[in-house]
């Protein structure tokens, strides 16, 4: 179709056309359909807003160091200093607070937001019930931690030891500064098998977290694939 | 949701509105919708040609928005990026189906018998556009329905088709080009029609008056 030769077009007949096709009335979605797509979003659920994973075609950049250390990073931010956390297989192991940058990602609570790498193999129906038990421990444990043991993968330790890395992946997975950066916590697991980050931000609502998955290039890039992201409803 | 549309919010701008949305407030969508609805539909029932097509669209792509707002990024305006979603959804939704039949006009004029001769002109011109748009190949379609139909500039069609600026350009170039001996009778009355759009008479179309210009889509957020 594409491969037939096109006829040729003047600029008389440019101008032609395209007045032409100017000229065709606007149109008004009718009732009908503005009913039918009011149902349909009126359908959506608002636990979980999101249930497709969402790649971002063209923003993926490779960051194979980083691919190939930790697993998901579940990331969850709070206020003026971070912890990190290693959970590793049989619970903690290790954990870190650290002022400074990731003073912009303030929780609710003025609590810091906690990193963990906890291995977890996160997936779209357990996501939203492991954020909401992510969030409990954060608030257990969160603000007090101490270091005890470095943490279990390598992108947990760059989490760990920069908190110009988890300030930036905290920036990065809400993408539009004029959302609200407050994160609780953060964990480092698997999401559907893959290596992957979890960030979990308190939203405006305060009865509602969102819970962003990213690659573990996040922080690293200012454009992290986000691979899920969900609304959870505290109960 | 379902009733009526949202109290409106001029407040909010478009960004503000879809973060508020991902954080969790239910309203901020329905108003996002409200702002942009007439433009989506317009672009999809153009692109795809048929209101029960568009509907199925139009309804895919914004609750793909709703469900992937944190996907997007600022890196254009949100009415871009719901325009993406849109044209895709049509893209997709027309290479599912490849060839479609024009769907017949109405064969009846006395079906509109109180109809004023511009609104029959016009009605008639659009019919004979849109039948002729479905000759075109899809991506020359859309680049032509948001240049040409929906007053997108270059830049702005070119952010929705996610191609490069002589992309669009060549593309709405080539499906002028292509659309030139169908739509010629309407220069040129005598010359008779070679589209025939199910049943209308094009020979006596007239060329309708100068609409009033649609407002100009793409670029600014709405306050």
């Amino acid at each position: 179709m594409t491969d037939q030769p096109d006829p040729e077009l003047t600029d008389a007949d440019d101008v032609f056309v395209r007045s032409l096709l100017a000229d065709v009335p606007a149109v008004a979605m009718p009732d009908d359909v503005v009913a039918r797509i009011r149902a349909a979003l009126a359908d959506e659920p608002d636990v979980v807003a999101a249930t497709t994973v969402v790649p971002l075609a063209g923003r993926r950049r490779s960051a194979p160091r980083l691919l190939q250390a930790a697993a998901a990073v579940v990331l969850v931010v709070g206020g003026g200093a971070f912890a990190v956390k290693a959970l590793g297989g049989s619970g903690d192991s290790a954990s870190r607070t650290t002022s400074g940058a990731a003073s912009a990602a303030g929780a609710e609570t003025g609590a810091p937001p906690v990193v963990t790498s906890s291995g977890t193999a996160y997936t779209q129906a357990s996501l939203g019930g492991a954020a909401l038990d992510l969030v409990t421990k954060a608030r257990s444990s969160g603000s007090q931690a101490a270091p005890s043991a470095p943490p279990s993968t390598a992108f947990a330790a760059r989490l760990a030891d920069d908190s110009q890395v988890l300030t930036q992946c905290i920036v990065a997975v809400q993408g539009n500064p004029v959302l609200p950066q407050r994160a609780i916590t953060v964990d480092i697991g698997t999401f559907e098998g893959k290596p992957a980050v979890v960030v979990v931000v308190q939203s405006t609502d305060p009865q509602v977290l969102t819970t962003y998955v990213t690659t573990p290039n996040c922080g690293t890039t200012p454009e992290p694939t986000i691979l899920y992201f969900a609304n959870v409803r505290r109960p | 949701m379902p009733g009526s549309d949202p109290e409106p919010d001029p407040a909010r701008d478009d960004r503000e509105l879809l973060a508020a949305h991902v954080a969790g407030d239910r309203t901020a969508f329905d108003e996002l919708v409200v702002r942009h609805r007439d433009r989506l539909w317009a672009v999809a029932l153009r692109t795809i040609g048929n209101p029960e097509d568009a509907a199925d669209a139009v309804q895919n792509a914004l609750i793909s928005a709703y469900r992937g707002a944190a996907s997007y990024r600022g890196d254009a305006a949100v009415t871009t990026w719901l325009h993406r979603i849109v044209v895709n959804a049509c893209l997709d939704l027309m290479r599912r189906q490849k060839v479609r039949p024009a769907d017949p006009l109405p064969d009846d004029e006395s079906r509109h018998p109180a109809a004023p001769i511009d609104e029959i002109a016009q009605r008639d011109l659009t019919l004979v556009v849109e039948a002729a748009l479905r000759t075109l190949p899809v991506e020359q379609r859309a680049a032509l329905v948001l240049v040409d139909l929906q007053g997108y500039s270059v830049e702005d069609a070119a952010a929705v088709l996610d191609c490069a600026v002589g992309t669009v350009k060549s593309r709405c170039s080539r499906g002028r080009a292509r659309l030139l001996p169908l739509l010629e009778h309407l220069r040129n009355p005598d010359a008779g029609s070679r589209v025939e759009p199910g049943g209308g008479d094009p020979d006596q179309l007239q060329r309708p008056s100068q609409p009033e210009r649609r407002s100009q889509p793409g670029g600014g957020e709405q306050r």
